[in-house]
């Protein structure tokens, strides 16, 4: 599982931080190189859709560019990109249907055809998981954040955003290990 | 916070591993990312500067009409015809005999040149354009 902020590219957040608010491309494209991996995997497990979630990367960072000057006094950037990113999500989902519909269809209704039994396990099983806690799973392991980071994201505590976690994976393990 | 007692990490290995959400950054979509970016980082050109680069153009096509209007002769005057001339020359004898020729050939020109009617109907025992042109004459 990948740890976004210990990427050796950005030495020094905050300076990130004031590039960015200054509206260099440089430090963008430093945003994007460090970030954009975690993002689309967690885009693409909550939207499952593959050009969704591409689009909802560059309209994440237009988003940030269009509002870089509050960018500088932001604490914890990566909790407010995926925050940033989680909106845009829910957007794009309530422009196809209803949330909670396409939460319903997060694994069942887009398999691939060629998709093995393991996968499908897998997405079955994410798909099962209440809404809340399916997001903590999908930003602790797609996202790579931590529980402070989700919690922030989640608008609730990092405690919070553990025990739904914890909870997520206990029902994973509970409804994978048989068929493993 | 970034443990919890359980140990998850071979489960969270497994679903990490799933298809679909596991694959990297395409190449194609950082380009598409970041032209994006540097579209929105250019400075935007307000929706005015259309309507005054247009009124712009307006008041310096109403200046340069204004110096053509001005630097233009609307009074177009074309050179007498000779034949007119002549004629008109022994018209003007016809009815002041006593204008000297050079004169009557001055008064013809100037007349058609301006494109005045020549008082063709004028009756010979008329005495005003003789003594006018006297007058005219006169040193």
């Amino acid at each position: 599982m990948k740890q976004p902020s210990a990427d050796p590219k950005v030495a020094d957040p905050a300076m990130g931080r004031v590039d960015l608010a200054a509206g260099r491309p440089e430090a963008f494209a430093s945003l994007y190189d460090r970030l954009g991996g975690a993002l689309l995997r967690v885009a693409a497990a909550m939207l499952r859709d593959r050009g969704d979630a591409e689009d909802a990367i560059q309209d994440l960072f237009v988003n940030l560019v269009r509002h870089r000057a509050g960018l500088a006094g932001v604490e914890d950037l990566d909790a407010y990109v995926f925050t940033i990113l989680r909106n845009i999500v829910y957007g794009k989902l309530r422009e196809q249907q209803t949330e909670q519909r396409r939460l319903r269809e997060f694994a069942a209704s887009r398999q691939p055809a060629e998709s093995v039994e393991h996968d499908e396990q897998i997405e079955r099983a994410l798909a099962s998981l209440p809404p809340e806690q399916r997001e903590a799973v999908t930003l602790k392991i797609d996202g790579g954040l931590t529980f402070a980071q989700i919690g922030s994201v989640l608008n609730v505590s990092a405690n919070t955003a553990a025990g739904r976690y914890r909870y997520a994976m206990e029902k994973l393990r509970d409804r994978l290990e048989p068929q493993s | 916070m970034n443990e919890i007692p359980d140990d998850f990490s071979e489960l969270e290995a497994r679903v990490a591993g799933r298809r679909g959400t596991g694959v990297g950054l395409p190449a194609p979509l950082r380009e598409r990312v970041l032209l994006a970016v540097n579209a929105e980082l250019k400075p935007s050109k307000s929706p005015y500067w259309f309507a005054a680069g247009l009124a712009a153009s307006v008041l310096v096509g109403l200046n340069l009409s204004i110096i053509s209007a001005s630097a233009t002769r609307f009074m177009h005057i074309e050179p007498a015809p000779a034949t007119e001339v002549a004629a008109t020359v022994a018209l003007i004898r016809q009815v002041a005999p006593e204008l000297p020729a050079a004169d009557a050939q001055r008064l013809a020109a100037m007349e058609i040149s301006a494109s005045l009617p020549i008082n063709a109907g004028v009756p010979a025992d008329f005495r005003g354009l003789p003594r006018y042109l006297e007058q005219e004459t006169l040193p």
